[in-house]
């Protein structure tokens, strides 16, 4: 055996130790599918929360007229919620679509705050900071400016947070409103699905873990203030919060029924632009609380990051090294003598992962069809192929930046009509 | 400090090329790779587009062929003086022009030692050559007559003849009824008139070359049949064989060598029709590997050819020595261990167009020149006995096709009464690896132990792999680890599957009616589960 046959073993072990991590995520979140399905969401005795819901926008005219109005008309008591539309030194019409909304609903809390490139333009958590200043509910809830959150999302976020101490956040379920438009939203469409049921849905049941996705997602204003407001250098400020609550002592549920419904990247350079800053923004939390790993204290995070590092590295790594390995083998360059394993295992894992992402689309209505399950088989040659390059990409810019001292640059997802 | 010499030492050793270990027994062979030539070889032009195109080759095949080193120069290459360095020295002059090289001419007009000139006569380059009677004669059919063999029927453009009686020389040029000598020697010059590579006049030069060389005077014609591979028709090869025993022809069989694939059963029959032909008197004789088919490296060869005559000599194959062409000559000796440590050869005929410039060749202890049967058709003896050429040849016939051409070639050379010997008694030896090898009449001798040639066939295995399995490391935990994964794969598809069977009724009946599930199998908007937000 030589060092090529080493590296080898090693990726096999990390592929395939991943792989059935996954595999039991995807059992148990389909395990809280079937709980969730059984049990209704609790009620709010009582009084009602304060809740405010802010909304950071920049350049956000095409779609936030109606993502207001679906806040506006959340079946939420009006006079316990407030809405903060963090209007990001945009250079569109959004300031004068959101004064239209405001005077045609004089009567509701809605709060426009218009910055500057000198008070603003700097990235959503500088956004999310600047209206949590106005912020006077006890809860704080996000949205990001292309969603379109169900009438009874908040609600059950509420909820979910007011019944239990022990949660410092819940989280809803996102869902894409533009699957339809092409092959890149139906890929969007079910990754987003499969990961929300398997890594949101599959954690809490097991380890009761989340990662706040960014938007859909409510908290209690003491943490805020308890951490002081968001990371300004954390490019994925969800990932970055979802490890403070953590380390506060506090879970985070994942409810389900919460829905909204958001506009993902039509176009495959939005989706790479969009991507790239995923991966940049967690490989920058990953690094900043890897210390984490052998911290006592942390134990309820170190699964995420282990889970994070598993992803953005290990798995990274050893896909990519064992491709080049095989490239080389190809070639000539290099030789490795171990056997490796029979096609048929490696088209049985193949149909596994058809089969485990289709689990998570039965949960959805429209989406257990013949056509997704083709299109899961597609992905695996297609979008999953290219979340290496990304990855790779994001990882590499990630290092870059850090080598020329840059900070890393907050990319707003281009939005699109519809 | 010594320590980590010593190291240094016992790495450097380890990691020397072949060839510098071989290189031990390379040396033995010193006497035919001196850095002392026999001879200087100049020549004024390749003359390509011309008849004489090929004569530099033909002349290098016979120095080789009488095993003699010679240093090659053209005319335009010479530098002053260096002629002095040699007792011996060929001039071929295969053109009319004139010689501008002042100091070749200066050198020719001066040198002392012995010299053979061939071609075209350029006046005042060799001030005795100007008394010789030169005739020239356009368009001739001529004959060669070496002693009493003539070979006839050669067709020649432009002959130019030594105008005199042949007188007691015993290689003569007829023309109709007119004879001609083929050379004359004036004190330490001979010239020779007109030369071009066909048989009759290289045999002719060749006998005045071995007379100038006082080389010995017995020569001997062997017969060789080559090319022969393991995918030949070894049945012929046989056949031929059993021919050739029968008539009491003593033949030698060239046989390329195979480095790869030597263990498979083909390998196995083709030694064993090797071992055969030995038990029928035949001689194996082993071809240089092609140029082509072999690295350059000089070190790959070596350990190719080492491998590939130790396992004949472990299959008991004894190959005695070497066919190829002249052009293995010119090559670094070093690169060519153990092919140089043969100590006899067959020089075969060599068409490829001559390289200029200079260079330098080794030679075999003993060599013979290729000759074609269609050589020994046009040559006719004064004797019943064919008698031999005046050097050493080798009849190179092809392996007969059918049996109607064996028959063909016994009877061609039955009738010619040819002399043929039996290449093993011609004193040959090579020391290669651990084995030294010798023949002579009285038979072969490994390691000074005499060997027995008869034929004992053995059992070749028929179940063997031609394509052995790729070794693996890990195969047995890979093979468990693939058996267990399937395994397990496979359990977690029937669950994932009955996850998706079950999931199929908790989707229909949450998103489906009743009623509309036993009509329809198409999944029904519900709008109490579709909010108005919903888009």
């Amino acid at each position: 055996m030589n060092v090529f046959d080493y590296l080898m073993l090693i990726n096999i072990f990390l592929i395939w130790s991943l792989l059935f991590v996954n595999i039991v995520l995807i059992v148990a979140g389909y395990v809280y599918y079937l709980k969730v399905e059984k049990e209704q969401p609790p009620e709010i005795i009582g009084e009602y929360p304060f809740v405010s819901i802010m909304v950071p926008a920049h350049n956000e005219g095409v779609v936030i007229v109606k993502t207001v109005a679906a806040l506006l008309a959340l079946d939420y008591p009006g006079d316990r919620y407030e809405i903060i539309v963090i209007n990001d030194n945009s250079s569109d019409n959004s300031a004068e679509l959101l004064k239209e909304i405001q005077d045609s609903n004089p009567n509701r809390n809605l709060i426009v705050i218009n910055t500057d490139k000198i008070s603003g333009g700097k990235g959503k958590s500088n956004a999310l900071n600047i209206g949590y200043q106005q912020a006077k509910g006890e809860f704080i809830a996000i949205y990001d400016a292309d969603n379109t959150p169900e009438h009874k999302a908040l609600i059950y976020l509420a909820a979910e947070l007011k019944a239990d101490d022990s949660l410092g956040a819940v989280i809803g379920k996102f869902r894409t409103r533009n699957k339809e438009v092409n092959l890149l939203t139906r890929f969007i469409n079910i990754e987003t699905l499969s990961f929300q049921w398997m890594a949101q849905a599959g954690r809490w049941q097991l380890m009761k873990l989340c990662t706040i996705p960014g938007t859909n997602f409510i908290l209690r204003r003491t943490i805020i203030e308890a951490i002081g407001g968001w990371d300004e250098k954390a490019v994925a400020e969800d990932t970055e919060i979802s490890f403070r609550i953590y380390l506060m002592g506090y879970k985070i549920k994942f409810q389900p029924k919460a829905v909204t419904w958001e506009q993902e990247p039509q176009t495959w350079s939005v989706w790479f632009r969009q991507r790239t800053r995923w991966v940049k923004g967690n490989v920058y939390v990953l690094i900043k609380n890897i210390g984490y790993l052998v911290d006592k204290d942390a134990k309820k995070i170190r699964f995420d990051i282990f889970y994070f590092l598993s992803t953005y590295f290990l798995l990274l790594t050893a896909l990519v090294v064992s491709d080049v390995i095989f490239v080389m083998n190809m070639a000539g360059l290099v030789s490795t003598s171990i056997q490796g394993f029979s096609n048929l295992l490696w088209f049985t894992a193949f149909v596994m992962f058809v089969l485990g992402v289709f689990i998570a689309l039965t949960t959805e209505k429209g989406e257990m069809s013949v056509s997704n399950f083709f299109i899961i088989a597609l992905m695996y040659v297609s979008y999953c192929q290219m979340w290496i390059i990304v990855t790779v990409y994001g990882v590499f810019s990630y290092f870059k930046d850090r080598i020329k001292k840059q900070d890393s640059k907050w990319y707003k997802t281009e939005r699109f009509q519809g | 400090m010594k320590r980590y010499m010593i190291i240094f030492v016992a790495l450097f050793l380890m990691v020397r090329p072949m060839p510098v270990v071989y290189g031990m027994e390379a040396a033995t062979q010193q006497n035919s790779s001196s850095s002392v030539k026999d001879v200087l070889l100049i020549y004024d032009q390749l003359a390509l587009d011309t008849v004489y195109r090929n004569n530099l080759n033909a002349v290098e095949n016979l120095l080789t062929a009488l095993s003699r080193t010679a240093e090659i120069t053209s005319i335009d290459e010479y530098s002053s003086g260096r002629m002095s360095d040699y007792q011996k020295v060929i001039l071929l002059k295969n053109t009319d022009n004139r010689v501008s090289n002042l100091a070749f001419i200066n050198d020719c007009q001066n040198y002392a030692g012995a010299m053979v000139y061939i071609g075209f006569a350029t006046a005042g380059l060799i001030p005795a050559l100007d008394n010789f009677p030169i005739s020239r004669q356009l368009g001739r059919t001529v004959s060669v007559n070496m002693n009493q063999l003539v070979i006839n029927s050669i067709w020649i453009d432009e002959l130019r003849v030594i105008d005199e009686l042949p007188g007691s020389t015993k290689t003569t040029i007829l023309v109709g009824t007119a004879a001609y000598p083929f050379a004359k020697s004036l004190e330490k010059l001979t010239y020779v008139p007109t030369f071009i590579d066909s048989p009759g006049f290289v045999l002719a030069l060749g006998g005045i070359l071995k007379d100038w060389f006082v080389l010995e005077k017995s020569v001997d014609m062997t017969l060789l049949i080559p090319n022969i591979y393991p995918f030949s028709d070894l049945n012929m090869v046989i056949e031929t064989s059993d021919a050739f025993y029968a008539s009491g022809i003593p033949f030698a069989l060239g046989v390329v060598p195979i480095d790869d694939n030597i263990d498979f059963p083909a390998m196995a029959r083709f030694y064993q029709v090797l071992r055969y032909v030995q038990s029928r008197n035949g001689t194996i004789i082993v071809h240089r590997p092609s140029p082509d088919t072999v690295s350059d490296s000089g070190t790959v060869l070596s350990k190719k050819m080492y491998a590939v005559i130790t396992k004949m000599v472990e299959n008991g194959v004894y190959p005695l020595g070497l066919a190829t062409a002249k052009s293995l000559f010119f090559d670094d000796v070093s690169r060519l261990n153990p092919l140089n440590l043969f100590s006899s050869g067959i020089i075969l005929p060599d068409d490829e167009i001559p390289e200029g410039g200079s260079k330098e060749t080794w030679a075999l202890h003993s060599g013979s020149l290729g000759i074609s049967l269609e050589t020994i058709g046009n040559t006719s003896s004064s004797t019943r006995n064919f008698g031999n050429y005046p050097i050493n040849t080798t009849l190179v016939i092809p392996l007969p096709e059918n049996q109607a051409t064996l028959a063909a070639q016994l009877e061609m050379i039955n009738n010619k009464w040819l002399s043929l010997t039996d290449y093993k008694a011609l004193n040959n030896y090579w020391t290669i690896g651990q084995n030294t090898l010798t023949s002579s009449a009285s038979g072969i001798r490994v390691n000074g132990l005499p060997i027995s040639l008869i034929f004992d066939e053995e059992p070749i295995e028929d179940d063997y792999l031609y394509q052995k399995p790729p070794e693996y490391s890990l195969e047995k935990i890979f093979t468990a680890g693939n058996a267990f994964l399937l395994s397990v794969v496979g359990l977690i598809i029937v669950v994932f599957s009955m996850i998706v069977i079950f999931s199929r009724r908790v989707y229909l009946k949450k998103f489906r009616k009743v009623v509309n599930n036993e009509k329809k199998n198409e999944p029904e908007k519900n709008p109490h589960d579709q909010e108005e937000n919903t888009p």
